[in-house]
């Protein structure tokens, strides 16, 4: 290797080398790590590297107390430089052969090579050239000594960062290209372009020590790159096994340029630097074995020389590549992917979110049971994101699923509904977790009275459901008494107060006592919420209703045996296993009574003349209202709200024989709501069926999803898995629940409007009464005919006005007569504002009668403000 | 917000229809159809983008419905005709064109047109009591358009109000033929610029009226109303005059309409009426909208009278040759030289107030004078000065048909 590499340095190289190694030879001394892991590498290079081993030692002392204090290993390894390299290459694996073979062929090519760079070289370098024929001259004797040291020194520096790079380059693609651009460096100091294949990793680590180390020497690294050019030229002509031998050559560079600059200690940073670009020279020889690299090194390398110079002054230019290199590597996020992962990850997480463990606690706190119970909701909310994380739960109970039991945790998934990029968008994977957790414990303190009567049933067997039964119910009270009011207050504020009295107090009675009396009438009332919505009822109807009939019947026999017994008692098994049973036919078959037997009552207020309207509000110490509209829906209101009360009176009786079973058959009346969505259409109609109001309570929390109450019933089945379970039913179910019941609010408030409008649209039929003075009577009969009577005192109060005296200021009359677009709004200020009292007409006109009353008259009106609600300019 | 503006002078929606692809209609309005036709078949700029296509140009304005009373009521009627499926002015027993799909924001997408259903919604439109009592009337410039409406009018359940006559622009035999062959476009669309040509665009047919009542009111001669009987304060309050220039008919406006409409009590717009005094017969529109060009229309009234002589100054050929195409009168022989003389005249006065033609130039001038003269003197007098001045000048202004009309009745 030596002698090969002697040869290779006379001509130019030495010049180049001397600008390299200035900057290579200080930064290389860092890593341990990389000497230990040459120095194995070492051993398979020796084999080519025979010559150098014993100039190594001595180099190696001098490396050692000149650099960096290293093992001797390390010294070693250093010495062999370009073993070195070869051996981090062979790390990657190609190190140990190819070192070989590129130490035979290096001696022949390097020769070829240097004969036609050192033309170029020398004359390109001025100062260069004397290192250089001293090189020449002296190359076979200092050869092994000084480029031995030259390599120990740098070798360390360069093992480090061919380490650095290797471990990195494991990982991290990009140091690869840096490597490119340094090679361009390299193979300049080198001498020639086949160097620069095998450079191409170690050059990375080149160029950063010739920005540490020689900051002085860039000018002359800069013109050796112009030679290098040319040098690479040649290179990139030869094949790429070539590359090996400059490994060799490297190393002799090192000597050379230790020879020229050994008088001061930069000789010793510059040998290193020599010696690191040897080292780079094998690496990249091994590596240039590809030819695809060594191609692009070179194509890069002119360019990217003058870069590199500059840039090897800043380490830090190095440093942000790898990171680059690092990112490629990562696989592309895809929206899907990140979506899913936080739902993925959730699992985990889950434990960790404060709502959760805010019901668990307070579920804890309230039910001595509940010990056990508040890690098992943990565990439920988490396993709803997916089927796997239910399995993963299981290795708590038995890991085998009975086919029921792997329906129930199928049922038990929640599911996220959402494009990907909605999934993604919420800024915690854990947010949408909490949420549902959150909605689903406040939906379960609610439907708890039913629920957890079923739980308890199903989980009686086990003490742990029971006791999470319990937590329910008592979460329950605390979450009527708080936000879950609120919420529920939102739907139906006004119907709270009519029927609080007679439910709560029976409710609460029939209830366990756990049940606030508030609780009742705000059930009632998400009940009716719930079923108005229609699209709700065929869920429920689905499965549930099967199964959860005959429960129902039960739990009505139950609570009109013991209509008090408190929840916690109900537990016993016995009871769970009927409610299962016989849960679902009785529930439905109710609630579809009630709600049958209820709409008929309501009378159509919409087919009512204004005047029949009138009177009935006038029967509700209700002002006169001019607006249909308003008269219709304010009856209706009037009229649910005295149905409610009704209702709630007949709810009582229901309820009480609900509270018998509810103890052993709550879970069953719940399952019985599912029935009861068909109801939904109003809130009126819920009101009317007052027996079904327990089983549409707990529609409510059914009607979110069927499944959860089929999940339940499988758990039943299996019941150490069942207990466990269940809880987290009953929160999806919640959940579900009270997002329909928004839905519901919404629908609620407003009225339908498509079934009023036809009534609302008063027709005009003038021709009856236009004759007839217009009088109040009239316009109290209908619509039509008030609003006759109305246009004709329009009529009247526009021609009664007296003619201008302004022809700038014309009246209305004029203006019409004038053709002049009306604006309504001034003209209905202007009628309200005296001119239809004038003419005796007791009482206002709004914008939409002017208007009709415009149209009908042929009148080109017009509103004040334009469809972009700006005023207009003109007409 | 005072509408500050007169009546104007046209306006008109019209149906825009393809002379090469027959079911390619379009609905638009405009205050000047010839303009805007052109812009449609792209020989100036504008034009909406729907008629832009090459392949269905030459456009022709099939009928035009015109005597809108504001822009604001051309624009209602357009998006009213243009949207019969959602328009309020038409009730919802009367709809013909129902939205079948609904575009994306939820609206209501319409049916697409086609004469057929325009014309259909077009007699509904003209039905509703939201533009019955309008001062519109049809016209069609199409002969096949023109049937299609024959026959929708006959298959109607209700005529449309009498109030709106249906005319027809085009000629019996030649239309046909080239309504029926699109090989004729060329002559074709020549045809349809000729028809439209003599659309009354301007507030000429006002001019005569115009001229009456700004002399009468500028001098406050108004008088007593001949109906209230009440004097008539000058710039007190909105009056109407007959516009027969030999009637000096006036009223209040509000006194006016409530003669015109006797017999509907209900209504508050009359459509027409027979004058107080000479008892021709008055459409309601025309008397208004005189009323707004004296009340708003400054600008046009000086316009519409000036024009007069600028157009003669310009345009002296081009007048010339409409007067003889316009004028049967007897003097036929005589205008050839007339003319001359008025465009000699025109050149020389700009000069120099001398000439041949000076005599009738000062004469213009005597009757400036003398209407000052007149309102120094009497109230009464000045309508028959005014008149025979005019009269002096008839052979000047030879374009004003009626004020020689007007002049030798006035003599009488």
């Amino acid at each position: 290797m030596a002698s090969s590499d002697v040869t290779a340095f006379s001509p130019s190289p030495f010049k180049q080398f001397q600008g390299s190694n200035m900057s290579s030879s200080p930064i290389l001394p860092s890593p341990s790590e990389i000497f230990k892991m040459k120095a194995p590498a070492l051993k398979s290079d020796t084999r080519a590297a025979s010559i150098p081993l014993g100039g190594f030692y001595s180099c190696m002392s001098a490396e050692t107390l000149l650099k960096t204090s290293q093992t001797r290993k390390s010294a070693e390894a250093d010495r062999e430089a370009p073993p070195v390299s070869k051996v981090t290459k062979a790390r990657t694996k190609k190190a140990a052969p190819k070192s070989i073979d590129n130490g035979e062929g290096k001696v022949t090519k390097v020769r070829r090579k240097p004969v036609v760079k050192d033309v170029g070289s020398g004359d390109v370098l001025d100062a260069k050239n004397p290192p250089k024929s001293r090189t020449k001259k002296t190359e076979s004797a200092y050869f092994q000594s000084e480029s031995v040291k030259v390599a120990t020194r740098k070798s360390p520096r360069v093992k480090k960062f061919n380490n650095l790079e290797d471990e990195a380059a494991k990982d991290k693609p990009a140091r690869k290209p840096r490597a490119k651009k340094n090679d361009g460096d390299n193979q300049t100091k080198l001498s020639k372009a086949w160097v620069t294949k095998p450079s191409v990793p170690s050059k990375i680590t080149q160029s950063v020590e010739l920005a540490l180390t020689a900051s002085p020497d860039p000018s002359e690294d800069s013109i050796d790159i112009d030679l290098v050019k040319a040098v690479r030229r040649r290179d990139e002509w030869s094949p790429p096994n070539q590359s090996s031998k400059y490994h060799e050559t490297p190393p002799d560079a090192m000597i050379s340029y230790s020879r020229t600059l050994p008088p001061g200690v930069n000789a010793s940073s510059r040998n290193g630097f020599e010696n690191l670009l040897d080292s780079f020279g094998f690496t990249t020889s091994e590596r240039s074995e590809s030819e695809r690299k060594v191609l692009d090194v070179e194509i890069t390398r002119k360019r990217k020389l003058l870069e590199l110079v500059r840039t090897n002054s800043n380490t830090a230019m190095c440093e942000p590549t790898v990171p680059e290199a690092k990112a490629p590597k990562k696989k592309a996020k895809t929206i899907t992917e990140q979506a899913t992962s936080a739902y993925a990850k959730e699992e985990v997480k889950d434990p960790t979110a404060p709502l959760l463990q805010y019901f668990a606690y307070q579920t804890s706190e309230r039910n001595a049971i509940s010990g056990f119970k508040i890690p098992a909701k943990l565990r439920p909310k988490s396993s709803n994101k997916g089927v796997p994380k239910s399995q993963q739960r299981l290795p708590q109970a038995p890991i085998l699923l009975s086919p029921e039991a792997a329906m129930e945790q199928v049922h038990k998934q929640d599911f996220v509904f959402g494009t990907s990029s909605q999934l993604a968008r919420e800024e915690s994977p854990s947010y949408l977790r909490d949420l549902h957790t959150a909605m689903q414990i406040s939906n379960e303190m609610a439907d708890d009275p039913f629920d957890d009567p079923f739980v308890d049933i199903i989980d009686g067997p086990s003490a742990i459901p029971p006791a999470g039964k319990f937590k329910r119910s008592n979460n329950r009270v605390l979450w009527y008494e708080g936000a879950r009011n609120t919420t529920q207050s939102l739907l139906d504020v006004e119907v709270v107060d009519m029927i609080y009295t007679p439910t709560s107090t029976r409710t609460s009675a029939a209830r366990n006592t756990n049940v606030p009396p508030a609780d009742s009438p705000t059930e009632w009332h998400d009940v009716d919420e719930d079923l108005a919505p229609s699209t709700k009822v065929p869920v429920f109807g689905a499965k549930p209703p099967s199964k959860l009939g005959p429960v129902e019947a039960a739990v009505i026999e139950l609570f009109s045996s013991s209509p008090n017994v408190p929840t916690p008692k109900v537990k016993p098994a016995k009871v769970v296993k009927k409610a299962k049973t016989k849960d679902a036919p009785p529930s439905s078959q109710p609630s579809t009574e009630l709600g049958l037997a209820r709409e008929p009552s309501k009378p159509d207020f919409e087919a009512f003349t204004t005047f029949q309207l009138e009177k009935q509000i006038a029967k509700y110490h209700f002002k006169p209202i001019k607006s249909r509209d308003s008269m219709i829906s304010l009856l209706q209101k009037c009229w649910e709200d005295q149905h409610r009360s009704a209702l709630a009176t007949l709810q009582p009786n229901i309820k009480p024989s609900s509270p018998r079973k509810a103890k052993t058959t709550r879970p069953e009346s719940s399952q019985a709501a599912p029935s009861t969505p068909k109801k939904r259409g109003r809130p009126k109609k819920d009101s009317s069926t007052t027996v079904n109001s327990p089983a549409r309570i707990k529609s409510k929390s059914e009607v979110g999803r069927p499944k959860k109450r089929i999940a339940r019933n499988v758990d039943d089945s299996d019941a150490p898995l069942s207990k466990i379970r269940k809880p987290k039913k009953s929160p999806k179910r919640t959940k579900s629940q009270e997002v329909d019941e928004i839905s519901d609010s919404d629908s609620h408030v407003t009225p339908s409007p498509p079934r009023r409008r036809p009534s609302q649209i008063r027709s005009p039929p003038r021709a009856l009464k236009l004759s007839a003075s217009p009088s109040t009577e009239d316009s109290v009969l209908s619509p039509a005919s008030s609003q006759e009577s109305l246009f004709k005192h329009i009529t009247k109060a526009v021609k009664a006005a007296p003619m201008t005296k302004d022809p700038s200021k014309p009246s209305w009359q004029e203006k019409i007569l004038l053709y002049d677009p009306i604006v309504i709004e001034d003209l209905t200020l202007w009628l309200n504002t005296g001119a239809l009292e004038k003419v005796g007409w007791d009482g206002e006109c709004i914008p939409k009668e002017v208007k009709k009353w415009c149209e009908g008259k042929s009148i080109c009106c017009i509103w004040r403000t334009n469809l972009q609600g700006s005023a207009r300019n003109r007409y | 917000m005072p509408m500050d503006r007169p009546i104007p002078a046209f306006y008109c929606c019209y149906l825009l229809r393809s002379t090469v692809s027959r079911g390619s209609v379009y609905v638009g309005s405009t205050p000047n159809p010839i303009r805007r036709l052109k812009q449609h078949n792209g020989l100036s700029k504008g034009g909406a983008v729907r008629t832009a296509r090459h392949n269905l140009r030459p456009w022709e304005m099939a009928c035009i419905v015109t005597g809108f009373p504001s822009h604001v009521a051309a624009l209602q009627f357009e998006w009213a005709w243009q949207n019969p499926h959602i328009t309020s002015h038409i009730a919802p027993e009367e709809r013909i064109s129902r939205a079948t799909q609904k575009k994306r924001s939820g609206h209501p997408r319409r049916a697409p047109h086609s004469v057929a259903s325009l014309l259909a919604n077009l007699h509904v439109l003209l039905r509703s009591p939201s533009f019955s009592r309008w001062p519109l009337d049809i016209r069609f410039f199409s002969k096949s358009v023109h049937e299609s409406w024959v026959k929708w009018t006959k298959a109607a359940a209700e005529p449309v109000r009498r109030s709106i006559p249906v005319l027809q622009a085009f000629p019996s035999t030649k239309a046909t033929i080239s309504d029926s062959d699109p090989v004729g476009n060329n002559p074709g669309e020549e045809m349809i610029y000729r028809r439209m040509a003599t659309l009354p665009i301007t507030y000429d047919d006002q001019k005569s009226h115009v001229a009456k009542t700004k002399d009468i009111v500028d001098f406050e001669l108004e008088g007593t109303c001949d109906v209230c009987l009440t004097d008539l304060e000058h710039d007190g309050g909105l009056y109407i005059l007959c516009p027969n220039t030999k009637c000096d008919a006036i009223a209040h406006m509000t006194c006016l309409s409530k003669q015109f409409l006797e017999d509907g009590e209900e209504e508050l717009v009359p459509i027409k009426g027979n004058c107080p005094k000479c008892k021709t017969e008055l459409v309601w529109a025309d008397l208004v909208k005189e009323l707004s060009l004296r009340m708003r229309g400054q600008k046009e009234v000086e316009k519409l009278l000036k024009v007069k002589r600028a157009k003669k100054g310009k345009t002296s050929t081009l007048a010339q040759t409409v007067m003889e195409l316009s004028s049967v009168d007897e003097d036929s022989e005589n205008e050839s030289d007339m003319e001359e003389e008025i465009e000699r005249m025109e050149v020389l006065t700009s000069r120099s107030g001398t000439g041949p033609t000076g005599g009738d130039w000062h004469a213009r001038n005597d009757f400036g004078a003398s209407d000052t003269e007149s309102v120094a003197s009497n109230t009464s007098e000045p309508r028959r000065p005014v008149l025979a001045h005019s009269r002096e000048t008839s052979p000047w202004e030879r374009i004003i048909e009626d004020s020689d009309w007007d002049n030798a009745e006035v003599l009488d």
